[in-house]
């Protein structure tokens, strides 16, 4: 069982805790990142690196975001029945995490969700039949049956039901058509409520091992959403809400929805559970949505910002001067800059490294193609992913502190 | 050329002799009666003898950091001039005080002469007296790699140990009198390298023994560097598609000629057989790119072989890529798991690249274990039947064992 304790509140802002059966002893601080994967795996860091650039004074863990799409091709069912078997022969104790040993991920608590976080959008759609995804081998498709039987065999410590997410409707919400258009619910997001609810309701029966997420839908549509809320099983075995996806929409008409959502969730059983966001991983967006009351994040933000040779230098506290989001390292004029990237930041990169070197890896990557983009990967990520575990952690201080709204309004007043 | 013109441009009789060294090598062990282990001591680091030295193109190895590189145990890594001196470039490498400071490596760095990789690298590379002569890929300039420039650049890159720049011809050359003017020239140009060297006391420059394969011209080679005293000497001009059993003669040459108490390096060596057999006949320092540019094809090195990690078979095979090789993707990862991330996640790349690296550091160091322990010959038996369980040696390296009293 997965339990959260709120440890302050501020308005609707608050800091709480999650505990995890499986991993005793080990507690996880919100408003917290769940970190994005690949095929399994933190994107260009060896579990050596990665430990480092997790680290924060108040936790040296964090939780994992695996793809379900992902899994479902590796491990898939067969390879895990398979490495389940060997586990039995070698009658190892890691036969009650299957999962967790195959990818090397025995230290962390991981979360399995249908919508990737790569994707600004939600992508996963579905049919009358079932939920289906595109993946890099093709569409697949799965069924609360299949659903069921892999996250029984995976036991991830939160899981998110099968759900009919709205791909269509939020798309279209985002698009921001002014008048009637908006207010009747279209005919996609009733159908979207039915299947979910039945599929919600299928896929909420994976024995204790899990805990389970209760998804909305028609989280873009207020009137929808009640009654969706109204018209669900809203079981005692839920340990979070799993708030859905705004997608790319201005930043009022966000606000105004998630706040509206919020409100409806506080007024039924469960109010009292930790609230999940998907696709908000921008800072600004993380800074609104902390505010509103949310507690977990994901996405890909330290991640996409590095791939383009940017590294991150956004504030980690208070200050009234203006500053850039991030710092280029392309640009000309580090050549010969001898300077840490971020000076007082205590990641590998910037405690071993000067921008100059990594200026130079960026640029020698123009003349010897791919081979040394992995090395330059590796510190952009290793300082973005650290950065971001730090400013988390800010978020945590400042909201103890009592100091969050300046935070919130000094930051996005003073970056660039 | 005529004979008179070659007769002209052979030895001059007044040449550079090495005054001093920024070594010391002092053999503590032997087994059979060539191959040895010896304590290197270098300016930042010691290093142990045989080693094996991994490339790094631009300072770095392919994706995995110093500190990993540490971790894993290496002493020594290679640096490519000819792309250093383009990018970061001598200047930027003088003002941050060298390629240690620049990617922050504290150990051991050999660096290149810069003209191998011209001549493999580019097609309009013409070789006459002054030096190399090429057009620069990036405008189309011409440029001159002298001996005295190839100094200057490894001086500002500051490595522990700097290669002198050679006339360097294919070992499948078939014109006679140009292996024997690159003979000439090589002498040649290592007293303008001595003489243009600005760091001995910091920096040691090794000789490269050229000659081809024609033992007449090879004695010329080792004659006039032996008595030009390097610090160090590395066999050259070999792994360039020469018959295996010409290379190894040609190794054996060498290394009955260059002096006991110096060390000695085969440069472009190689995958683990040709390693045990130079080692059999005294080589000491090994450098490759096999190991790196294979992990990133997906192939992990193994004990006996090497395992294809993107082939079906070890979607379902939970064993570590080599139980007997130590490290983090030993303990951590599974064949299962490697084949996943093989050539389509970067962390793949890098943790078949961190294991291959470990491989051929257990290679090495099995090797000293059993030399210093009086049972090399014994280790070099099993090491081939596990690689050839068939028993089908190449018959090579049976000619190679044999002259150093290991029957295969």
């Amino acid at each position: 069982m997965a339990t959260f304790e709120t440890d302050k509140e501020q308005g609707t802002t608050r800091v709480g805790k999650l505990t995890f059966q499986s991993l005793p002893g080990q507690s996880y601080q919100t408003p917290l990142y769940t970190i994005y994967t690949s095929r399994g795996c933190i994107p260009n860091l060896t579990p050596d690196n990665f430990k480092n650039a997790i680290k924060t004074d108040d936790q040296s863990s964090c939780i994992i975001n695996l793809n379900f799409w992902d899994l479902n091709e590796n491990p898939g069912e067969k390879v895990l029945t398979s490495y389940e078997e060997h586990l039995k022969q070698k009658k190892s104790d890691d036969i009650q995490r299957p999962l967790h040993s195959l990818l090397n991920l025995k230290d962390y608590p991981v979360i399995v969700n249908i919508r990737d976080p790569q994707f600004a959008q939600q992508t996963c759609q579905a049919n009358d039949k079932c939920p289906y995804g595109d993946t890099e081998m093709g569409r697949r498709k799965t069924n609360p049956e299949s659903f069921n039987k892999l996250m029984q065999q995976m036991k991830p410590e939160l899981l998110v039901p099968l759900h009919d997410a709205s791909v269509h409707d939020v798309v279209h919400v985002s698009i921001d058509l002014p008048g009637k258009e908006e207010q009747r619910p279209s005919k996609k997001i009733l159908k979207c409520v039915e299947r979910s609810k039945k599929w919600i309701s299928q896929t909420s029966t994976v024995p204790n091992a899990s805990n389970l997420l209760f998804p909305l839908v028609a989280q873009t549509r207020p009137e929808s959403l009640k009654q969706f809320l109204d018209q669900s099983e809203l079981k005692e075995s839920y340990r979070g809400v799993l708030l859905g996806d705004f997608g790319i929409m201005p930043p009022n008409k966000r606000s105004a929805l998630l706040k509206a959502c919020i409100q409806e969730v506080k007024a039924t059983k469960l109010s009292k559970l930790p609230l999940f966001i998907s696709g908000q991983d921008h800072p600004y967006d993380v800074l609104e949505c902390v505010q509103q009351g949310v507690d977990v994040f994901d996405g890909v933000y330290p991640f996409k910002v590095a791939e383009f040779g940017m590294a991150s230098i956004y504030p980690l506290q208070i200050q009234q001067n203006q500053t850039e989001m991030k710092m280029n390292l392309r640009d000309v004029k580090f050549v010969r800059d001898v300077k840490p990237v971020l000076e007082g930041c205590g990641c590998f990169t910037c405690k071993s490294h000067t921008r100059a070197y990594i200026h130079h890896l960026l640029n020698a990557h123009e003349m010897l193609a791919e081979v040394l983009l992995t090395i330059l990967f590796l510190m952009v990520h290793s300082h973005n992913v650290q950065h971001y575990m730090r400013f988390f952690e800010a978020i945590r201080k400042s909201i103890s502190s009592g100091t969050f709204e300046e935070y919130k309004n000094t930051f996005i007043k003073n970056t660039i | 050329m005529t004979e008179d013109d070659w007769r002209q441009r052979k030895e001059i009789t007044d040449f550079q002799v090495n005054e001093i060294s920024a070594l010391q090598f002092e053999v503590i062990a032997t087994c059979g009666p060539k191959a040895r282990v010896g304590n290197l001591t270098l300016p930042h680091h010691k290093a142990d003898t045989p080693i094996f030295m991994p490339v790094g193109t631009q300072g770095t190895i392919k994706g995995l950091t110093s500190q990993q590189l540490e971790d894993i145990g290496c002493q020594i890594i290679l640096g490519n001039t000819y792309h250093l001196a383009q990018r970061p470039g001598p200047d930027l490498l003088d003002h941050v005080g060298g390629l240690h400071k620049f990617m922050n490596w504290n150990r051991n760095i050999l660096t290149d002469s810069g003209g191998f990789q011209m001549v493999s690298l580019l097609d309009l590379a013409d070789i006459n007296e002054e030096g190399v002569n090429f057009q620069s890929p990036h405008d189309g300039s011409q440029m001159l790699l002298t001996p005295e420039h190839s100094m200057k650049i490894q001086n500002s890159i500051g490595g522990d140990i700097m290669m002198a720049l050679d006339d360097v011809v294919s070992s499948t050359c078939p014109d006679r009198n140009r292996v024997e003017e690159a003979t000439w020239r090589t002498l040649r140009w290592m007293d303008r390298c001595i003489a243009s060297h600005k760091k001995q006391s910091t920096q040691n420059l090794f000789g490269i023994v050229q000659g081809g394969l024609d033992p007449h011209l090879r004695e010329i080679c080792l004659e006039g560097l032996i008595k030009r005293n390097c610090p160090g000497y590395a066999i050259g001009g070999l792994s360039g598609g020469e018959s295996k059993d010409q290379f190894w003669r040609t190794v054996s040459l060498c290394t009955d000629r260059l002096p006991y108490n110096k060390p000695r390096y085969c440069m472009g060596v190689g995958y683990p057989v040709d390693l045990i057999v130079c080692v059999a006949l005294g080589v000491d320092m090994f450098d490759c790119v096999f190991p790196c540019r294979t992990a990133r094809f997906g192939t992990a090195l193994v004990g006996d072989g090497s395992l294809k990690l993107r082939s079906p078979q070890f979607a379902t095979d939970f064993n570590p890529p080599d139980v007997n090789v130590g490290g983090l993707v030993n303990e951590q990862y599974t064949r299962a798991q490697l084949h996943t991330l093989a050539c389509k996640e970067q962390t793949g790349a890098q943790l078949i690249t961190y294991h291959n690296i470990c491989y051929m550091m257990k290679l090495m160091s099995d090797m000293r274990t059993a030399i210093v322990g009086n049972y090399f010959d014994k280790h070099v038996k099993n090491f081939f039947e596990q690689q050839y369980p068939d028993h089908k040696y190449p018959s090579w390296a049976v000619d190679a064992l044999a002259s150093v009293e290991i029957n295969l």
